[in-house]
């Protein structure tokens, strides 16, 4: 909700979350998957090496979304590319 | 199938020996202290009665149950909570105290706060003052007020863990219950129902998916506190319960009653072979915090659900925030399997139209039935006793503020409309 009154204004958005269902439902226009509700950016069991990695390439596509332009609720993954997502409920 | 015996409990009462009676219970209060302080952990515990009208607040409520005995048959009431056999249930004959609830209190006044739960709701005040029972007056709502109560507090050792607590705990709660339950034992039922699910041909099957939050992720995959299923507490698929198994409190700890005498598993029972065939209750201990985790177990319970033949179901959810997304995954699911599918739950308050009702919903859901906000306006007024501790706080005995039911705030906790405030709301 956030995120849409900020967008609304005009500035570019990013939603950074575990749980992409509940942004998309609302309609958050980039939404980033992350890892778990305890741990977004990150993976605590992985080496501290391979932990950092996960984390920048997190960060990055969030990075990446906020440069893309979109007209509707749409979901980034890391890795992966984005998707176009239809709105829930918008 | 199961033969359920009911004993009605419409008065309990003091009195030299242990005993039910044409609809009253008869309690020895110092038996039942003596079983209590077995366990010689326990540093002060004490047994009352609470009718519906008296003027009485209970505080602390660690476990609501209806006292229930296996007569005949295989296993144990309750099973594989605390020590208790693990036999699969479900079958025989079980006897029960019909109405009445002993009311477990815990008191953790000299110990430290080390619940997840309870310190979350601590460091916010708003959160912590809407957990009571309320025995009389127009906040006399919540599904155990109307009761005839047998309220049951222990004192928490000073220094011990809640998770050692529990242990002793509700051990202490069952010896009780067993000793009450115990009362029945070679009496002829005054009710006797029976409760056969074999299917009956040309009706279609359904099954009920009841959503319960497990605390595997705040408190690690050992716990043995929360709604366990045959014990077990963790997150997992879906647990396929034969829906007698309920009867006989195969879902327990918490508010283990409002399983036994969950009335959607009732009706849903009662009508077996007549409109539908009751195939089986899914039970879902959830609280997966990965939304790909989410989506495949969801996914899991409606196949499940499809291979048992499944053309309709009952989903319910027993706590709101980020569990609500399971819960529409699997009703999501369901629909792409081609079960039509009802939501049966507490909603969001609706804030007068400018907030949705659930935190989160997919285009399947179509068929919502909502058992209230969870909130209520009261009054509370002033009571004259308040059990459940040892010392209760004077502001206890006051009138409490209305309850706003929101995330994390439900007065009423009734997932499966057993009162009557879900119209109440409207």
């Amino acid at each position: 909700m956030v995120a849409k009154e900020i967008e609304r204004v005009g500035i570019p958005t990013v939603v950074l979350t575990a749980i992409p269902l509940i942004p998309l439902a609302v309609g958050a226009n980039r939404v980033v998957k992350g890892m778990r509700v305890e741990h977004v950016c990150g993976n605590p069991l992985l080496s501290k090496e391979d932990d950092q990695k996960l984390q920048r390439s997190i960060v990055q596509t969030a990075l990446d979304a906020l440069q893309t332009p979109v007209d509707q609720p749409t979901l980034f993954e890391p890795g992966k590319p984005a998707a176009e997502r239809e709105a829930v409920h918008a | 199938m199961l033969e359920l015996g009911t004993f009605p409990v419409e008065r309990v009462i003091f009195g030299a020996e242990t005993r039910w009676h044409d609809g009253t219970l008869e309690i020895d209060r110092d038996e039942l202290l003596d079983l209590v302080r077995q366990d010689e952990r326990i540093p002060w515990t004490d047994i009352d009665v609470a009718l519906p009208g008296d003027s009485v607040r209970i505080i602390n409520d660690y476990e609501i149950i209806e006292p229930r005995i296996k007569v005949e048959g295989k296993g144990q009431t309750y099973p594989a909570i605390v020590g208790r056999q693990t036999a699969a249930v479900g079958q025989g004959r079980t006897h029960t105290l019909g109405g009445l609830a002993l009311v477990g209190c815990v008191d953790i006044t000299h110990s430290p706060l080390d619940d997840p739960g309870l310190r979350a709701r601590n460091r916010s005040p708003g959160l912590s003052r809407y957990k009571f029972i309320d025995k009389s007056g127009p906040g006399a709502v919540t599904h155990s007020a109307p009761l005839p109560t047998v309220c049951l507090t222990i004192e928490q050792a000073p220094g011990a863990s809640s998770e050692y607590w529990h242990s002793v705990a509700q051990g202490a709660i069952m010896r009780v219950s067993d000793r009450l339950a115990q009362t029945t034992v070679g009496l002829d039922p005054p009710q006797l129902d029976v409760f056969d699910t074999t299917p009956k041909p040309d009706l279609p099957g359904i099954v009920a998916i009841c959503h319960m939050s497990s605390l595997e992720l705040y408190r690690g995959a050992y716990t043995k506190v929360g709604t366990a299923v045959y014990g077990i507490t963790r997150a997992a698929p879906p647990w396929v319960l034969e829906p007698a198994e309920l009867l006989d409190g195969a879902i327990a700890q918490v508010r283990s009653r409002m399983y036994t005498n969950n009335p959607l598993n009732l009706e849903l029972l009662r009508r077996h072979g007549e409109d539908w065939n009751y195939l089986a209750l899914l039970a879902y201990p959830t609280n997966w915090s990965m939304e790909d985790e989410k989506a495949a177990v969801s996914g899991r319970v409606a196949r499940t659900a499809k291979i048992l033949g499944a053309e309709g179901a009952v989903v319910t959810t027993d706590v709101r925030g980020q569990r609500m997304v399971e819960t529409m995954h699997t009703i999501q699911a369901c629909e792409q399997e081609g079960i039509k599918t009802i939501f049966l739950s507490e909603e969001e308050d609706p804030e007068g139209g400018k907030a949705p009702p659930f935190l989160t919903f997919v285009p399947e859901l179509a068929a919502v039935v909502s058992t209230g906000t969870g909130g209520w306006d009261g009054p509370f007024p002033a009571v004259e006793r308040v059990l459940g501790a040892r010392e209760p706080e004077q502001r206890w005995y006051e009138e409490q503020p209305a309850v706003h039911g929101r995330y994390g705030v439900s007065h009423l906790g009734d997932h499966y409309g057993s009162g009557k405030q879900s119209y109440a709301d409207y």
